[in-house]
């Protein structure tokens, strides 16, 4: 039984593992475990404040987790630099836009290959033939993102000058040129109308089914994330309450209380 | 489409406006007299200076109101290396190069805690603590304290038919050409892209994997580089230095120079360089009692009327690109 166990941590894409976080006394999560399959759609959930962000954020090693592991193939996550983060295969976006607002869309995709691409400043500075190379290489990652998620009209365009939900979608094209494994996405639907959120779902389900990678999709779109996902996992002031198939998860009491506003037992 | 074709012909302005440049720097040395010709060499030298102080602000958003301190380091590097050891005065450059980026890069690290007006001030400290420092007794016998170290002025190579000051006024122009180069270049790679995605949103840099302390300092190193051989430069052509011509008072100029140039925009470096040459000549041309407060009004006036330095009135007027974007694309 615990040999099985193990044996599914090793193999399991992510691995979270009794992780808590607290805030000067509140605690935005705690003892949170549940693991992720390569390929897998898991849906996040959770009422505002429910601590979904912050398992992002120390998915991103933005924040260390006051107790508990966390495992990216099998390694140990929490003893990564942030730089080292997307280089293990982690990519995000995030629920405020954090694009480069000043930068035209080309150049904020390019910067996402910034660590698939190696490179060295003394080759940049001198614009040495494997400098040249690598920007080639850049270049053809970022155009063929830029096409693939239909932002070639803005292409030069900065990404400040957007409407939001294209900044987002300036995001997820950002957040794929570090050729993830794992993609973070925290509430990419926000600002989508129904339509827009369904075209969505299904750019979400192509670009996951073309790379075989894995998506954690936080999202207060429930239409969105019920109709995308293969798992969903609810949180509650820092605690899973639930975690199945969406539709078990959606007739769950727990559930259906915590978004009524009552507390979670 | 029209932003593509519009930028296509700023290009195309840019690179006809280069073109010129050249040839007029070019043929300068041979129009105008002696000492004018030292003035432009002049005005090169504090360009380089404010070429890396461009590469640190400008692009990577770090400020600094301490490079004269990386321009006295690297001037005294040149004078001392020459003085002391006989080296050759073409080969201090690189030495100087060396010598600041490793400085610079150390002072990047603890410079690294610090944001905005709390690293300006921090650098600021340096530029204050310099002239103390090169008069202290321990380095006396290398530095030449309070009296400094002269030098004697280098003679053109090869026997070519130049003045000296010709000769030094070209090789600085080579130099500041290839600094430039470099600068453009690293402007444009992925190197320069990481930079600039720290100063627009550092938590994003990070997810994207950047690594913001190594850029951070990488940047403070070159910078201070090029700070570095602007010193070596100008030990070299003005044969002299003395502590008290490296005062805080550089470094407040060579900050005032990258505004008045354009913060981001690089070829406002040499418009930075002229301005701390010409306008203190200017303004005591005015009137000397009040040359302190003319050079003052001087710059108010150009700020006001170039709000946003140089660099920021051609790309109003549509001739300059974005600091922002590295390229046109
Ligand atoms: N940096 C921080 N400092 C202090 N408290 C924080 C910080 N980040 C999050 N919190 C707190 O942690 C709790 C969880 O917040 P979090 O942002 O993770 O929720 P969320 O599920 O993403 O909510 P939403 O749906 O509104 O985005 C909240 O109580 C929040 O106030
Ligand atoms: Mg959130």
């Amino acid at each position: 039984m615990a040999a099985a166990a193990d044996n599914g941590k090793a193999t399991a894409l992510l691995s979270v593992d009794d992780v808590a976080v607290t805030f000067g006394g509140i605690s935005a999560l705690n003892g949170l475990s549940f693991d992720m399959q390569r390929g897998e759609i898991l849906g996040l959930i959770g009422p505002n404040g429910s601590g979904k962000t912050t398992l992002f954020n120390c998915l991103s090693r933005f924040y260390t987790p006051s107790s508990g592991q966390i495992r990216i193939s099998g390694r140990d996550l929490l003893g990564l630099r942030i730089s080292n983060v997307a280089r293990c295969g982690v990519g995000r976006t995030f629920q405020n836009v954090a694009a480069f607002a000043g930068l035209s869309v080309l150049d904020n995709v390019r910067i996402g290959a910034h660590a698939r691409v190696g490179g060295h400043v003394i080759a940049d500075a001198l614009r040495l033939p494997r400098a040249r190379r690598a920007e080639q290489a850049i270049n053809a990652i970022a155009e063929a993102l830029i096409d693939e998620l239909a932002l070639g009209d803005v292409a030069s365009t900065p990404v400040g000058a957007l409407p939001l939900p294209r900044q987002k979608r300036v995001e997820l094209a950002r957040a794929l040129a570090t050729d993830p494994q794992l993609l973070l996405l925290d509430e990419p639907a926000g600002g989508l109308n129904h339509e827009e959120a369904v075209e969505l779902g299904a750019l979400i389900q192509s670009i996951c089914d073309a790379r075989g990678i894995s998506v954690l999709l936080a999202e207060h779109h429930m239409g969105l994330v019920m109709s995308i996902s293969d798992r969903v996992i609810v949180l509650s002031f820092g605690r899973k309450i639930a975690d199945g198939p969406p539709a078990a998860v959606q007739n769950d009491a727990r559930v259906i209380e915590a978004y009524l506003g009552g507390r979670a037992a | 489409m029209s932003a593509v074709t519009q930028s296509a012909g700023s290009a195309r302005i840019a690179a006809y406006a280069g073109v010129a440049a050249l040839a007029l720097s070019l043929a300068l040395p041979f129009a105008v007299s002696g000492f004018v010709v030292f003035q432009l060499t002049q005005v090169m030298i504090f360009a380089i200076a404010i070429l890396g102080l461009n590469l640190l602000t400008g692009i990577s958003g770090q400020f600094s109101l301490g490079h004269g301190a990386f321009f006295a380091l690297g001037a005294y590097a040149a004078a001392i290396a020459i003085d002391s050891f006989g080296l050759h005065y073409g080969l201090t450059l690189p030495l100087a190069a060396m010598i600041c980026f490793l400085v610079g890069f150390l002072f990047g690290l603890p410079a690294l805690r610090l944001e905005g007006i709390y690293l300006a001030l921090a650098t600021f400290a340096l530029a204050l603590a310099t002239p103390p420092l090169l008069k202290f007794s321990l380095v006396e016998g290398w530095t030449g304290s309070v009296q400094g170290v002269f030098l004697a002025k280098p003679s053109p190579p090869f026997g070519l038919p130049l003045s000296d000051d010709q000769w030094l006024y070209l090789l600085t122009l080579v130099v500041g050409l290839a600094l430039y180069r470099v600068a453009r270049n690293l402007l444009d790679s992925r190197t320069g892209r990481a930079l600039i995605a720290i100063r627009e949103h550092p938590i994003a840099a990070g997810a994207m994997g950047i690594d913001l302390p190594a850029y951070k300092t990488l940047i403070f190193g070159i910078s201070a580089a090029y700070a570095g051989v602007a010193g070596a430069l100008s030990a070299i052509v003005v044969q002299f230095v003395a502590p008290d011509s490296f005062a805080f008072w550089l470094s407040i100029a060579l900050f005032v120079g990258l505004v008045v140039g354009g913060v981001g925009w690089l070829p406002g470096a040499l418009l930075g360089g002229a301005f701390i040459v010409f306008a203190p000549n200017i303004a005591e041309g005015i009137s000397k009692g009040l040359s302190g407060a003319l050079y003052g009004i001087i710059l108010v006036v150009l700020i006001y009327l170039m709000p946003a330095g140089a660099g920021g009135l051609l790309r109003r007027l549509g001739l300059a690109q974005g600091p922002r974007t590295g390229r046109s694309s």
